[in-house]
């Protein structure tokens, strides 16, 4: 399988056949999967942080670290390759894990999938499925050809989305 | 089993000599660049592996840097107790390690991560810390993975699923369950056995406990013990334990810490492990 892989803050779109796009071990971070099935084309975007105003510098070099400049990022990528603008994507999310905390300053996950929830419903998109939270870290791929989204764990059995 | 645990640790070398001077010297202001090169000079490994990284692609120094002296100047000092650290005990940090099905090297990316973070969090602490030996803890907080994750193997799925049902309240709890000893207290044994000063050892054995600490050493436990915890978060864990275990919020007598402060963190210690990766990789 020609698998495109991402790191933290990093972003990809593919449109070919048997093609896949994967993250390992998302931890708190969340992965934005966009998937248009009338063209088989799909994106994910692997987001730390749920804002970038904390350093516009870094947005500007690593757009896919933040929710807010993944998600134009990201849509922008597809746009590109489907030569449409949003109509007929499906958004997914998976990741968002936390520590124990019983206070929640090191909730990270939960409000970076606040953050994608929210401005996903800004773009006029809202996910079909999620498998967030918990405490554990998840590794994701979806499959370009059916946008079916594969997660792993180590200790799990695979599962899908 | 406790038996099999010492055996183990009795089998992993020492560190080289040169990153315990290094290490004992970490943030000695007297303990210059010039001071720093005569240790690295009369070790043939680490000169090699320090000229090597200032050397990298990534650094995009123009014309070979064949001085140590220049080398170190270029890297900076806690790059250079990094290498040293890092190329000093293979057998601890690039082994993959089984039970916790982690791959080669991801313990070395995770103990990187968290110590660059250890260093973003040391500016946060309410007394003083210094950043350098922050840093130093955060590379060796988890040296006891090394040691036990050979004898989790192939029982990842049943420590998974005790953490998970709620029989065991951390994965060191079902570490302590299986083994009798967790990877902080096997990791305490080998520091031990290694001649490491007394804050180092009490921030490898307490960091999921951090409470249990002396009072003395708390501010450096307490701020490994966030670090780790936030390398996990940030993806850097090593495997089937990332993000099981529990945050000990006392640390708020300790730290300044709010939610922005922290992602600040995460961004700070996402940058300085970019930027340190590729002279620290190793082979
Ligand atoms: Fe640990």
């Amino acid at each position: 399988m020609d698998t495109i892989i991402l790191g933290v803050g990093d972003y990809g779109v593919s449109n070919k056949a048997g093609g896949g796009i994967k993250t390992y071990a998302l931890g708190s971070c969340v992965a934005l999967i966009l998937y248009d099935p009338r063209k088989k084309t799909a994106g994910m975007a692997h987001i730390a942080l749920p804002d970038s105003s904390i350093r516009k510098e870094r947005a500007a070099s690593k757009p896919g670290y933040f929710a807010d400049t993944a998600i134009t990022s990201l849509i922008a990528a597809m746009s590109r390759l489907r030569g449409d603008s949003r109509r007929g994507l499906v958004a997914k999310l998976a990741g968002g894990a936390n520590i124990m905390d019983a206070e929640g300053t090191f909730s990270i996950g939960s409000r970076n999938v606040a953050a994608v929830n929210d401005l996903l419903a800004r773009h006029g998109l809202s996910p079909l499925a999620q498998d967030v939270g918990g405490q554990f870290s998840r590794t994701v791929t979806v499959n370009v050809d059916t946008g079916k989204v594969t997660l792993s764990s180590p200790g799990r059995k695979d599962w899908e989305l | 089993m406790l038996q099999d645990l010492v055996n183990k640790i009795r089998e992993i070398p020492p560190l080289s000599a040169s990153a315990m001077r290094l290490m004992r010297h970490a943030g000695d202001e007297d303990f210059g660049p010039d001071r720093y090169a005569a240790v690295v000079e009369q070790d043939p490994a680490l000169t090699m592996n320090v000229l090597r990284a200032a050397n990298a692609p990534a650094l995009g120094i123009r014309g070979e840097v064949t001085s140590v002296r220049r080398a170190v100047a270029l890297l900076g000092a806690r790059t250079v107790l990094g290498i040293a650290l890092g190329t000093s005990c293979p057998v601890v940090f690039n082994k993959a390690l089984a039970g916790y099905e982690a791959g080669r090297g991801d313990l070395w990316k995770s103990s990187l991560f968290t110590a660059a973070a250890a260093r973003a969090l040391s500016e946060r602490c309410k007394t003083k810390l210094a950043p350098d030996t922050a840093f130093t803890a955060g590379i060796l907080h988890d040296i006891g993975k090394a040691v036990i994750a050979e004898f989790l193997a192939d029982r990842t799925t049943a420590l998974v699923g005790a953490v998970s049902n709620f029989e065991e309240a951390s994965f060191s709890d079902a570490e302590r369950a299986l083994l009798g000893a967790d990877h902080a207290e096997a990791g305490y044994v080998l520091g031990k056995k290694w001649g490491l000063p007394e804050s180092l050892l009490a921030a490898i054995r307490h960091h999921h406990q951090p409470a249990l600490a002396d009072i003395s050493h708390r501010p450096l436990v307490y701020c490994v013990h966030l670090a780790d915890i936030t390398a996990m978060s940030a993806g850097f864990g090593t495997g089937a334990d990332a993000l099981r275990y529990r945050l000990d919020t006392g640390y708020k007598n300790l730290f300044d810490l709010d939610e922005t402060a922290l992602a600040d963190v995460i961004l700070t210690a996402q940058m300085e492990f970019e930027r340190l990766a590729e002279p620290l990789a190793g082979e």
